[in-house]
């Protein structure tokens, strides 16, 4: 069987031996998960159901994380929904203002290779860095989803991108997928699935595979995965995540397969306001910057900020630039107090909010006027995406925006070594 | 077999285009479906009637998840859109909220006029257009029966019910 990963996944969760793209699935979830600003509206699809009970309480995750802390009386309201929704059906696994859902997924060992999972937010396609297939879906698909426990899925074509060399210094995981943005552009992956192969994967960390797999969407895959390898078993030993180990057969039934060599990436960014404009670092050196963004579900991991606070330590930030550090959940926000980068963080003149998606999906936390210009660790930069809808916003590696930041202006973190 | 009028669309037509955001929050979907294609068709949501199809090209429904889109159309009676292409999530919606998401090639596209009358026929997969018909890509048998039940909830519903019957 020339299964690919995806492929693999389906055919096991939805009972079948073999299975072809195109084909239509019923496949079975092992996680689902609801965060505060759609948790109303699946509430209300649910109760419109006979079930009444959900299918399996463990398998359900809820997280506000978008509207922390409360950024209207609406929010309040949402937290409240979910506890008794919680409360109502025997669901624990309930975290309120403890971090971003696709950091705290698996963190807390809700998410392991081979698993089916699937959330009310587009960025769900993060998980597939474990190895398991994950996608976002719409608050009606998920009220049938907490009823039945199944998804009908169509089977996507797969779009291989084949690794190879090692990164340069100051280039890294933001740096590749901003490079296969460039390659695909935001239709590119339309319906497919993205298989993430080649001899460079070894060294990529999770937190690497992370920052890849949540920007998969933004080539409008489906979902984009990592085979589970001695990376991913060391991380859910930490983490206590359960899973069927998967292991990629010989040639795969690939739609298309991209050759990519490490070595050749220069540290890139996403030009306003497209994900897929994406340029090198060379045309935009230079450009002054009024506010810089370190965090979200894509670069707000631990690695994230001891690569920006080895640029940062001892320095000054320019008075016009505003610094704002986001961790991405509340044990790394207790990592950077506990190891002293916070202190530096601080002393260089940035803001450390609370974990959450606030600033990055435009609602509070640095939301940016009219005339400023940003730099960015996060996923998007559609206009209006971190603010007012003629603000610029350039999308780029922790590096990247640290060294900028440093500098007032868009500036190469190669000059940082 | 009934006569129904088509409103026909370009390329890209974006879920902020379908309803804007600054009409989401009307917790009234009546109301909310006033404004459906005000941007591109100001006169779209007074003058469609319950029945009439959609035509567009490339990418319908692309831009944000909000399943609002779609279910504007669907109270204002859009049972039908023929479109070359449809971004992913608006698809899906679509087919769970009930409405027949039939992909088109771009000769069919040429084919239907803006405003003309065609005749419907979701039984057969087909539409007329003058002496023409159009044969339409049948949905796989999973989907037709959510479509056929009205959508994803009612086909959630009348699986229970069947399973009940059996135990």
């Amino acid at each position: 069987m020339n299964h690919t990963l995806t492929e693999q996944i389906l055919a096991q969760a939805s009972g079948q031996s073999a299975i072809v793209p195109g084909d239509i699935v019923e496949a079975s979830v092992n996680t689902a998960f609801i965060h505060d600003v759609f948790i109303s509206g699946v509430v209300e699809e649910f109760s419109k159901l006979p079930h009444k009970k959900v299918f399996h309480p463990d398998r359900i995750v809820l997280i506000a994380d978008h509207e922390v802390p409360a950024v209207s009386e609406w929010a309040g309201e949402c937290y409240k929904t979910m506890l008794r929704f919680a409360q109502s059906q025997k669901i624990n696994r309930v975290h309120i203002a403890e971090g971003v859902c696709h950091q705290l997924i698996p963190e807390k060992g809700y998410v392991g290779p081979g698993m089916v999972l699937v959330g009310t937010d587009s960025h769900s396609t993060t998980h597939g860095a474990l190895g398991a297939f994950a996608t976002g879906i719409g608050t009606t698909e998920m009220a049938a989803v907490l009823a039945t426990g199944k998804i009908w899925l169509k089977v996507p074509e797969t779009i291989n991108f084949e690794l190879s060399g090692t990164l340069s210094q100051g280039v890294y995981a933001k740096d590749i997928v901003l490079s296969m943005l460039n390659i695909l552009g935001a239709e590119g992956a339309t319906y497919k699935a993205i298989e993430i192969t080649g001899s460079a994967v070894q060294n990529l960390s999770i937190s690497d595979r992370l920052t890849i797999c949540n920007m998969g969407v933004e080539m409008g895959a489906k979902n984009a995965i990592f085979a589970p390898d001695q990376n991913t078993m060391d991380y859910i030993q930490t983490t206590g995540a359960e899973g069927a180990f998967i292991t990629q057969v010989e040639s795969p039934r690939y739609d298309q397969t991209i050759k990519m060599d490490l070595s050749q990436i220069k540290p890139m960014l996403a030009f306003p306001s497209g994900v897929d404009d994406i340029h090198t670092i060379d045309d935009a050196i230079g450009t002054e910057i009024h506010e810089a963004f370190i965090g979200s579900c894509t670069n707000g991991r631990y690695e994230d900020f001891v690569i920006a606070c080895d640029i940062l330590r001892g320095k000054k930030i320019p008075r016009h630039v505003r610094l704002i550090i986001t961790p991405a959940s509340m044990s790394i926000y207790r990592r950077l107090i506990q190891d002293g980068l916070a202190l530096d963080f601080i002393d260089a003149g940035a803001m450390i909010t609370n974990p959450g998606c606030g600033l990055c999906y435009g609602k509070h936390g640095g939301v940016l006027s009219k005339s400023d210009v940003a730099i960015a660790s996060n996923n998007r930069n559609f206009p209006g995406r971190l603010g007012h809808k003629d603000s610029q916003v350039y999308l780029a590696s922790p590096a990247t925006v640290a060294t900028s930041a440093v500098h007032g202006k868009i500036m190469d973190p190669r000059i940082s070594f | 077999m009934t006569q129904t009028n088509v409103w026909k669309f370009t390329d890209d037509i974006d879920t902020d285009q379908i309803i804007a955001t600054q009409y989401l929050v009307n917790p009234d979907i009546h109301d909310m479906a006033k404004h459906t294609l005000e941007i591109p068709r100001p006169e779209f949501a007074s003058k469609v009637k319950p029945g009439d199809i959609i035509v567009a090209r490339n990418n319908f429904g692309c831009g944000s998840s909000r399943e609002q889109a779609p279910l504007v159309l669907k109270t204002l009676g859009v049972r039908m859109i023929l479109s070359v292409s449809f971004a992913r999530i608006f698809y899906r919606n679509c087919i769970n909220l009930g409405i027949r998401p039939y992909t088109i090639i771009q000769p069919q596209y040429d084919l239907i006029e803006d405003q003309s009358s065609v005749t419907c026929n979701p039984q057969n997969n087909s539409i007329g257009v003058n002496d023409k018909t159009i044969e339409l890509k049948p949905f796989p048998p999973f989907v037709e029966k959510i479509l056929a039940a009205g959508g994803l909830i009612a086909h959630v519903i009348e699986q229970y019910d069947a399973n009940q019957e059996k135990t």
